[in-house]
This record gives C-alpha cells, sequence and structure tokens, in this order.
C-alpha cells in the first residue's frame, strides 16, 4: 500500500473542523474543503456533497456568516466566517473533541 | 428558530430568486476551483471539468440537500407546489369540477350538521358567567320504585347501573314539591329556578299562531341574567297569583310577529285562552335548551291555566330544574346541600303508611349547565344527529374513495411525469408532499364550496328539527369545517400519492404510459367494492324506509280518522259551571248539525299513556307496553272500532271491584294468548296493586301511527274524577268539517264563552304531521343514497378507465389478431364486474346489521326483505355496468397501429 488510506469524516466532526477551519480567517467552500484535506495530509477527504448543506445549516444556527466577496480568480464567491457565538462554539467542541479523543485513547492503549 | 434563521428565512421568502441564484453560483465557483486545481495538476481542459463535477457528484441534489439545511423549502415549495397544483387542476377541468362538487356535498352536509349540533350542545349559554350553571336530574333505584313519580312529563330513561348492575329510572322532570323545597332553601350557594316549554297557540289581532312557550319561575330571568332587548325581563314579583299575567318574548317572535316594533311592550295578547300582557323582549342569543328560546316564557303561577292543564298536577313531575351556584362553590357543593332537602320532600309525598326502604328514595343528581339545559336519554334531538350523523359520515367517506380512485387512475397517467422526477433526483416525500398539496388544494376549495352548501344546507335539515333552532356559523364550525375539509384531502391524497411515487424510474420513463406489468390495482379494487357496498346500505335503507312509509299509508287504522274531529279541554273547574261542565258540553255538540256521534277520552292522540301489563300474576314474561285510554262508555261507537266479544263500559261500572277494563285483541293475544280473554285478570307488574277484570275485547285500533309498533291498547272507564285535569273530545262528523268545526265552537260557547278548546283538530291531520317527518326522512335517505350511487359510478368509471390505459397495447395486439368488439368488452368488464358484485354482497350483509340504525323509524318491514334486496341489486348493477361500459366501449375502438406504436 503506497498511497494513503483516505478515512471518512467521523459523523458530527464536520461542523467542529470547519468551525476550527474559519478560526483565523474567512474562507469560501473551496478553501475549507482544501485546507482539511491538506492540513490532515490528504487522511481526511471531505465529501463535498455534505460540504455545502454543513456550511448552510452553520449558517442558519448563527455560528457563521457568509459575505460575498472577490476570490482569487476574480470572481465573486461566498466567503465564511466564524460569528462570537460560532468562536463559543469551538471552544466548547474543542474541548469536548479534547477530553473524548484522550479518554478514546486511554481504553485503546489498555495494557 | 433563533434570530439569524428567522432572518435568513424571512429573506428566502421574499427574495426567493435571489437565494436560488446565489447557491447556483456558489456551487458553480466550486466546480470552477477544483477545475482549475485539476488543471494546475496537468489534467486536460475537458478532463479537468469532468472530473471535478464526478468528484462533486449530484449537483442537483446537493443544492437540494442546501435548500434543505436553510429550511426555506418548506416556504418555497408551498408556492411552487400550489402554483404547480392549480396549472393541473386547471388542465383538468372536469375531473377538477366533480372533484370541487363531490367534496362539497360531502362537506356541506357535515358541516350543516355540525352547526346543528353546535347550537344543540357545544355553544355555553349566552349569559354572564355561564359556568356557575347547575342543572339538575333525581335518579331513583329499583325496578317499580313507589317512590318515582308515576308520570312525567318530558323524558324518562330506565336502565341499569353500569357498576352494580342495579336497575333505576331518571329524568329532568321534578315536581312542584321537591321544586318549591328546593327553590325556597336558605342557606344554600345556588339560586334555584325551573321552566317547563309546551306548545301553544296565541291571537294575535284576532289571528291564532301556533307558538313555542314556556312557564319559568319569577327568579329564572334574574338567575340567567339575561338582559333584555326592550322592556323589562319577568321578575319574582310576576310570578304571584295577584300580579298581573306578564310574558317576555323572544327577539325572533318579536320580530316574526311583531315586526319588532317597540309598542309591542305593553301589548295585550291571548295566549291559550289567557290574556296577558308582553312587558319585555329576550335576546336572540340566548337559549338555554338545544339552541331553542321559547317564543313566550310566563310566570309559573299560571302554568296550570294556561298549559291546559298539563303543568301543575301533583302527581305528574313536569318541571325542569336549574340554578345558579355562587361563585367559587362547586358542583358539588351544590347538590350535597340541596340533597336532604330534595329526599325530605319527595318523602312528604308518600302517605306515611307505605313502608320504603332507604335506597329508593329518589337521589338528586346536579351536573354543569354551561352549555345549557340536557333533557336525560338525549331526547329525539341525539336520535336524530345520530341517525343524520352516520348518513353523512358514509357519504364524505365515499367522496374520499371515490376521488382516491380518480387520483390513482390519474396517476397512471403521470407515472412517466413521476419516473422522470424521480429519476432526476427528488425525493420520494418531496413528490408525496407535491401531490398532497395538490389534493389538500382540491379539498381546500371543495371545503369552501361545502361551507357556502353548510350555510345553504343549514336551512334544508330545518324541517328535520321539531323547532327553530338559532343556527349561527361560529368559529367552532368554521373550524370544524376546514378540519374534516383537511382530513378528506390526506385521506383520500395519501393512497394515490404513495402509489404514485412507488415506480421504479428507469421502468416508467422507459414504458412512458401504460402497458406491461398489471396494475398495482388492489386498493382501487377494494375501494370499488367497499364503495358499492356503501351505495347498497344507504339504498337499502331508503328502500326500507319508502316502503315503511307506504305500509303507513296503507295501513287499516280500524277506524276513519278524516271525519273525526278531536281537541282537548282544559280542567272542568275552570268553568263556572263546575264538575258538570263537561256532560252539559257533549250533550250540546251531539245536537250540533253534521255531528254523528261524541265521546270523550283521556290520553287520545296527539297525547298518549303509557303502561306496562301482564297477565295477573304471571311473573315470568316481560310486562307488554301497551297504551291506555280512560274513555266514556259512547267512545268505540264513535270511533267507530266494535266489541268483538263481552259488553262495554256501563253505569255502575266505576264502582265494581276489580276495576274493569275492555282490551283490543292485540292486547289479548299478548296476554292471554289462546284463552278467552273474558273474566280474565291483569295488573301492572309486581310492585303495582292494580289490578283490572277484563270485560269486553274491542276489534283492534292503531293510535300509534309513526312509531315503529303498535301497541296494545286497554280501555278504562273515564270517571268525573280522572277528568279534574280536563279531557279530550272525539267527534264524529258529516259533512263540511271547518262548518261543523265552528258550530261546535259556538255550542261550547254558548254554555261557556270563556271555556277553551284546544288543538282542534282532525286525527287525519294528526297522523299526517308524524308521517310527514317519516317521509322527509326517507327522502334524505333516498338523497343520499342516490349520490353515493352517483358517486361510485364516477369512481368506476376512473377505475375503468385506468384500466384500459393499462392495457392498451394488449387490447390493440387482440383486435390486430382480430378479437371481436364483444371480446374485448368481455376482456374488460370481467374483472370489474366481479368486484361489484363482491360489494352486492358485503353491502347485503353491512345492511343488515346497519339498518338496526333506522329500525326505530320502520315500520311493518321486515328487515331481511329478499324483493328489496333483489331490486337495490338490480339497480346498482344496471348504473355501474353503464359506467363500465362507457370506458369500455373505448377499448374496441382501440386502433391496433397506434397502440402498438406506443411502446
Amino acid at each position: 500500500m503506497t498511497a494513503k488510506r483516505t478515512i471518512d469524516l467521523l459523523q458530527g466532526t464536520l461542523d467542529l473542523l470547519i468551525l476550527r477551519t474559519l478560526q483565523d480567517e474567512g474562507k469560501h467552500g473551496w478553501d475549507i474543503a482544501e485546507r482539511i484535506e491538506q492540513t490532515s495530509e490528504h487522511v481526511l477527504e471531505v465529501n463535498q456533497g455534505s460540504l455545502y448543506p454543513a456550511l448552510h445549516r452553520l449558517e442558519h444556527q448563527g455560528l457563521i456568516k457568509a459575505e460575498w466577496g472577490i476570490s482569487e480568480l476574480g470572481r465573486r464567491a461566498r466567503f465564511y466566517q466564524l460569528t462570537p457565538s460560532g468562536r463559543k462554539q469551538l471552544t466548547a467542541e474543542f474541548e469536548d473533541w479534547q477530553r473524548m479523543s484522550a479518554a478514546i485513547n486511554r481504553i485503546l492503549k489498555m495494557a | 428558530m433563533n434570530r439569524h434563521d428567522f432572518w435568513l428565512r424571512l429573506r428566502a421568502l421574499f427574495l426567493p430568486r435571489r437565494g436560488e441564484a446565489e447557491l447556483d453560483e456558489e456551487l458553480q465557483f466550486h466546480l470552477e476551483m477544483e477545475a482549475r486545481k485539476n488543471r494546475a495538476l496537468g489534467v486536460a481542459e475537458n478532463d479537468a471539468k469532468r472530473q471535478a463535477s464526478l468528484r462533486f457528484g449530484n449537483l442537483t441534489a446537493i443544492a437540494e440537500q442546501c435548500r434543505d439545511e436553510r429550511g426555506i423549502r418548506l416556504i418555497d415549495n408551498l408556492g411552487r407546489d400550489l402554483r404547480y397544483g392549480c396549472r393541473q387542476l386547471r388542465r383538468t377541468p372536469i375531473f377538477t369540477l366533480m372533484s370541487i362538487l363531490s367534496l362539497a356535498l360531502g362537506v356541506g352536509a357535515n358541516t350543516a350538521l355540525f352547526a346543528v349540533f353546535d347550537a344543540a350542545y357545544l355553544r355555553k349559554v349566552a349569559v354572564p358567567q355561564p359556568d356557575d350553571l347547575v342543572s339538575f336530574q333525581w335518579k331513583a333505584f329499583g325496578e317499580s320504585n313507589p317512590l318515582a313519580p308515576r308520570r312525567i312529563y318530558g323524558s324518562r330513561i330506565s336502565t341499569s347501573d353500569e357498576k352494580s348492575g342495579k336497575p333505576y329510572s331518571a329524568s329532568t322532570s321534578f315536581g312542584m314539591q321537591p321544586f318549591e323545597a328546593l327553590r325556597k332553601a336558605a342557606d344554600v350557594p345556588a339560586e334555584v329556578f325551573g321552566f317547563a316549554s309546551f306548545q301553544a297557540s296565541v291571537d294575535i289581532d284576532g289571528w291564532p299562531h301556533d307558538v313555542s312557550a314556556q312557564v319559568v319561575s319569577g327568579n329564572y330571568f334574574q338567575a340567567l341574567r339575561t338582559g333584555t332587548v326592550a322592556g323589562r325581563p319577568l321578575e319574582p314579583s310576576d310570578d304571584t297569583p295577584v300580579a298581573a299575567p306578564a310574558a317576555v318574548i323572544s327577539e325572533f317572535a318579536w320580530r316574526d310577529l311583531f315586526a319588532s316594533d317597540p309598542s309591542t311592550i305593553g301589548r295585550n295578547v291571548v295566549l291559550n285562552g289567557v290574556s296577558i300582557t308582553i312587558v319585555g323582549v329576550i335576546p336572540a342569543e340566548f337559549q338555554l335548551e338545544g339552541g331553542i328560546l321559547p317564543a313566550f316564557s310566563v310566570p309559573m303561577t299560571h302554568a296550570s291555566r294556561i298549559s291546559q292543564g298539563t303543568f301543575g298536577r301533583t302527581e305528574v313531575w313536569w318541571l325542569q330544574v336549574m340554578a345558579r351556584k355562587a361563585p367559587g362553590t362547586t358542583i358539588t357543593q351544590v347538590e350535597n346541600s340541596l340533597q336532604g332537602l330534595f329526599e325530605g320532600s319527595v318523602l312528604a309525598l308518600r302517605p306515611s303508611s307505605e313502608q320504603i326502604r332507604p335506597e329508593q328514595i329518589p337521589r338528586l343528581v346536579a351536573f354543569s349547565g354551561s352549555r345549557g339545559f340536557v333533557r336525560i336519554g338525549g331526547g329525539r334531538m341525539a336520535d336524530f344527529l345520530l341517525t343524520v350523523a352516520t348518513v353523512f359520515g358514509f357519504l364524505l367517506l365515499i367522496v374520499c374513495l371515490n376521488l382516491a380512485n380518480l387520483l390513482i387512475a390519474r396517476g397512471s397517467s403521470r407515472e412517466y411525469e413521476v419516473g422522470m422526477r424521480l429519476a432526476l433526483g427528488a425525493s420520494r416525500f418531496r413528490l408525496v408532499r407535491q401531490l398532497l398539496t395538490e389534493s389538500l388544494l382540491l379539498s381546500s376549495l371543495g371545503g369552501v364550496a361545502g361551507a357556502l352548501m353548510a350555510f345553504w344546507g343549514k336551512e334544508l335539515l330545518k324541517p328535520y328539527l321539531d323547532q327553530q333552532i338559532a343556527l349561527t356559523m361560529s368559529w367552532r364550525i368554521l373550524a370544524f369545517n376546514i378540519l374534516i375539509a383537511t382530513a378528506a384531502g390526506l385521506l383520500f391524497g395519501l393512497a394515490p400519492a404513495l402509489r404514485a411515487t412507488q415506480s421504479i424510474p428507469i421502468e416508467a420513463t422507459r414504458r412512458k404510459s401504460g402497458s406491461g406489468a398489471q396494475p398495482r390495482a388492489l386498493v382501487s379494487k377494494s375501494l370499488v367494492v367497499i364503495q358499492v357496498a356503501m351505495s347498497v346500505v344507504l339504498l337499502v335503507g331508503a328502500a326500507l324506509l319508502v316502503q315503511s312509509n307506504d305500509n303507513w299509508k296503507r295501513l287499516d287504522l280500524g277506524f276513519k280518522p278524516e271525519t273525526l274531529v278531536t281537541f282537548d279541554t282544559p280542567r272542568p273547574s275552570a268553568s263556572r259551571l263546575g264538575a258538570g261542565t263537561l256532560a252539559v258540553i257533549t250533550e250540546r255538540i251531539r245536537g250540533v248539525p253534521g255531528v254523528l256521534g261524541v265521546s270523550t277520552a283521556i290520553c287520545f292522540p296527539p297525547s298518549s299513556c303509557g303502561q306496562g301489563i301482564r297477565s295477573r300474576g304471571d311473573d315470568t314474561t316481560r310486562l307488554a307496553g301497551a297504551r291506555q285510554l280512560d274513555i266514556a262508555p259512547t267512545f268505540l261507537a264513535t270511533l267507530g272500532s266494535s266489541l268483538i266479544a263481552g259488553r262495554n263500559f256501563r253505569a255502575g261500572d266505576e264502582t265494581v271491584v276489580p276495576d274493569v277494563a275492555i282490551i283490543d285483541e292485540n292486547a289479548a293475544r299478548r296476554l292471554f294468548p289462546g284463552e278467552n280473554p273474558l273474566g280474565k285478570q291483569f295488573d301492572f307488574g309486581a310492585d303495582s296493586d292494580q289490578v283490572f277484570e277484563v270485560i269486553g275485547v274491542a276489534k283492534s285500533v292503531v293510535f300509534d301511527v309513526g312509531r315503529p309498533e303498535i301497541r296494545p291498547v286497554f280501555y278504562t272507564l273515564e270517571t268525573s274524577a280522572k277528568q279534574v285535569d280536563g279531557t279530550g273530545f272525539v267527534v264524529r262528523i258529516a259533512g263540511d268539517t271547518e262548518s261543523v268545526i265552528r258550530g261546535i265552537r259556538s255550542a261550547v260557547a254558548e254554555v261557556d264563552p270563556s271555556f277553551p278548546l284546544f288543538n282542534v283538530t282532525t286525527v287525519r291531520q294528526i297522523i299526517e304531521r308524524h308521517l310527514s317527518q317519516q317521509r322527509q326522512l326517507s327522502l334524505t335517505w333516498t338523497f343520499f343514497g342516490a349520490s353515493a350511487l352517483l358517486l361510485t359510478a364516477i369512481g368506476l368509471y376512473g377505475l375503468m378507465a385506468y384500466i384500459i390505459s393499462r392495457r392498451v397495447s394488449e387490447i390493440g395486439l387482440r383486435i390486430a389478431l382480430g378479437a371481436s368488439s364483444l371480446s374485448i368488452l368481455r376482456l374488460v368488464m370481467r374483472q370489474i364486474s366481479r368486484l361489484v358484485l363482491i360489494g352486492l354482497v358485503i353491502g347485503f350483509v353491512a345492511s343488515l346489521a346497519l339498518n338496526q340504525v333506522i329500525r326505530a323509524y320502520v315500520f311493518g318491514v321486515d328487515l331481511f326483505e329478499l324483493p328489496t334486496f333483489i331490486g337495490v341489486a338490480l339497480v346498482v348493477a344496471a348504473i355501474t355496468t353503464l359506467a363500465c361500459y362507457l370506458p369500455a366501449r373505448k377499448a374496441t375502438r382501440v386502433d391496433p397501429v397506434t397502440a402498438l406504436r406506443c411502446d
């Protein structure tokens, strides 16, 4: 096996990843997918069919907001940004994730 | 829903196109970026875009999911579905019109019925704080409880306790003494008032009018706080023997009888022979019982005089009792505080010699009166509503099944469209919702038409109601209308929508329209069977009612009702001649030209007195419900009946012990089968010590016209003691009825001008009144039976058309191979004929059970009558065959070339 095996995203983790990706600056949809894949060194592959519904869902939950801006292609693109409540949500979910993964790790590494 | 959500939805609602365009742009941008990346990785231009698309997946489906997430689909799609639905309905105008019309029939009929139900039972009494009103009834345990009143004006139920199984009788009618005891009670947190309604005749400017009337206790209007439109309400001071007779009228009566003339207040009218002054008008919204406010209300102190002796008698319990409880008290508190007073007053009515067991003492039961006074056992209104609701419920069900059938048939022609949309990625849920929107659109239109029809239809229901009922549209009725229209829409829309979207897209698009696999017609087939069965049930019911009417018309009453005049008199003590009045009047009437015979009888129609009788000492059989008449010796001759055996009453019989009685053949058969009844004795059951000896047997006559069965009759001697409350006159006449009646009136006026005669009429007219109600009932059933059959025919037509559309190519092939028209017809009709046949059989079985509902209305009709069933079967078969034949004939004209080219 030369190629790295890609892993489907765990249920519910896509939202967390989107929020984390948007933490520092606003991005458009494609950029978010790219960033996740690159940062995970192509271990995680974002199913693009679920990316946009997730973005729209988060927008409706008020965790992110969308604005039209000019992209690197020179045409209009929809840029997403964290809202204050999105930031809070990210912190909370991040902590949850930390605790959960630590717990799972402890169990998996049991002697 | 949070703030963002709300604004985004609002934006989507008002700027739908912009949202759509933006979504599109966003997704396209993604593809562009992906393609650019591919190009950068060295993929050829064409492949770059293709790979981007492949990786992305189904663009339309994803866009749809995004709309889902945005939650705008609901609103957005609703509008789109409605527009689409409208287009579909416009495209098939005949289907649309038929559907709306049949829905209007079903929904309208039920809404109208609900309006009656609402007026009678649901509406709260239109007075301040209606929740403080309390209604009363009494309950007496034991089969023949000596403490229970023997005679009731109103209704009484005899049943057994649900828990203990003990028999008891109960009624809302109270005697005068118990009522007075309750009303005068001090330290009770309730103001007790009483009332009793009756039919009266009022003379206004010399013209008689039949009106409804009630006597009320003086505190009635005070306790209810009805208010007035004009004048003043009755007050306790009006309810004293010395007060000038006063009356208040309803707003309806004010409008109909006095043209809402303000000078009506202070006017004198003659009500049932008593001159009274109108002092006030009660608002139309106020009704205490079944949506009805009697036209005239008069103080109870005049009860006996103005009701011709019906009210005010001590042995008859005639008064309805309610109360307004003090705010903050409970109904149970009111009941407890009055219980002792009621029981004491009942005990005081019995002679002390009689042995009373404590459990025999009748108990007072209080319940809420906020929705007005409800008669025990529901009365005629409840029977009426139940019967009509059964019919109307059936009707609506048939309408729904029928539309479901048509929609399924139509669904088959839209299979291609549905299949195509499924193939393009539309979800089944989405399609079902769109199809449901169409049927709901249809049912809403039907509901609106139904509401209009109900407005008109409730007028049609009025003849079936005993009295004018105040039917007004209310939010409850509107809500009911919307509810059943929506329920109907779901009912007839769901199955077709689910079926239409079941198809496998590939097959549907490939097949285009019909052929190949057999239709999955199971649902439609069972619908047809049910419809045929329902039509049969309704038509059989209608046929039985029509036959019953016919039986009444042909029935030999045993006497000639056309030339028999009858009227009632008040108590003889009302006349200055006193006890001898009736004898004097009888002699005078005998002398009137055109009078062939005169007699008197108590409980002669339209009144009726019932009594359970049995052969003396026979404890094994049930009491036979018999009709009792107290007659003068001349009665049988005047009636035109005669004795078959034994003798008539004669002077001195009144002192004979035991009492003597004449029974009719019917009673003789029931009590003494196969025996000579003369000299035999009968009684009223173990609990009564009255015994009668049979001295004669009379030819049977029928008094109970319009009832489901003819009761046995026994005659007892009318004595002057029994006449204290007045009696009925029976006069056999010849010649012109009007002029003879005028002669009788003036003969009576010569004796005593102030002595009134009530309800002067011929027995024929009394009978006609009973029969017209029966006729209306059978008309209703016939109308709905015919409607149901018509709707079934529409449904069958739809199914047939569907089946044929599925088999077009097969039929074309057969024709091409030389099949004759007849064999094609046989081919397509065979399937449906079997269904109709099954429906007929089920219908007949069901009608045997459901005819129990109309048992109370039919006379002399065997509920299983073969000729009726055969007749109905022939009619249904003929109509359904015609409905199938029309589309089937089209099948025989299929052009083989066109049909085969379809594939």
